[in-house]
């Protein structure tokens, strides 16, 4: 319950796989309402300086993830600073015959931040609180309801 | 079927923001417990609980209702429905990330 996982298999090798997530990332993110943190202001994103970095068009940023693993070609984490819990999101990349499979594991979706009424001022989501929610119902509310 | 006051979010969020209410949802993990024995194990007057399993019901998280074999004995439980809506969470995240691999695979393919 505590985490979601997505992948695909694209038809390079690991290396161009991983450095194309990489060094390419602004060339593929899908832009949207639901992918900046200031959907306003916000005209790239891209690793540096070992932090995922959202570029605003004013020259400002804010860093979205720091880079916990950057292990070329195979695997690439970075914690999320945008929320007081603590999420993760791993990326593995690997070989299989078609190609590479992209792995991508975001976790920690139901750790509670501590402030929760701090969150709710700062109109952050209501489900991160929820979660705390969930790992405390999770024993107690009879299947097939959860 | 699903009721909109219940599942109110500003509800939930708000029911949610105070240690003694998380206090009787980490009891409540336990199973269905009358009201009594919460305010004893929060060390509150039943009164003074009273007011903070009210929010909890309203906010959803929480109902109350009478022991089959005790017509007398109303017995607190946990709703399951704000666990639903964390799993209507976790399905937007699972589609956020593979709308961008979706991407990033096409962007592959194109060179």
């Amino acid at each position: 319950m505590s985490s979601v996982r997505a992948s695909v298999v694209v038809p390079v090798g690991a290396e161009a796989a991983f450095r194309m997530f990489t060094a390419e990332i602004d060339a593929w993110y899908v832009r949207g309402p639901h992918s900046w943190v200031d959907p306003e202001r916000a005209v790239g994103i891209r690793f540096v300086d070992g932090y995922l970095r959202e570029l605003w068009s004013d020259g400002g940023h804010v860093d979205t993830g720091r880079v916990l693993t950057w292990e070329p070609p195979r695997r690439l984490v970075w914690a999320d600073l945008l929320n007081d819990g603590s999420m993760e999101i791993e990326v593995a990349f690997t070989p299989v015959a078609e190609g590479t499979e992209v792995t991508l594991e975001h976790r920690g979706l139901d750790t509670l931040p501590p402030a929760v009424e701090r969150r709710i001022r700062k109109g952050y989501s209501w489900n991160i609180a929820l979660g705390w929610f969930a790992s405390a119902c999770r024993t107690s509310c009879a299947p097939p309801a959860c | 079927m699903v009721n909109s006051d219940v599942n109110d979010l500003d509800a939930t969020l708000a029911a949610l923001a105070d240690p003694t209410r998380r206090k009787v949802i980490d009891l409540l993990r336990a199973g269905p417990r009358p009201a009594g024995e919460l305010a004893a194990a929060v060390e509150m007057s039943p009164p003074a609980l009273s007011r903070h399993l009210r929010v909890l019901r309203a906010g959803g998280l929480v109902e109350a209702h009478t022991d089959e074999d005790d017509a007398r004995l109303r017995l607190y439980r946990l709703r399951p429905e704000p666990f639903t809506a964390l799993q209507a969470w976790l399905d937007q995240v699972q589609a956020f990330w593979s709308e961008q691999l979706g991407s990033f695979k096409a962007h592959v393919e194109r060179g």
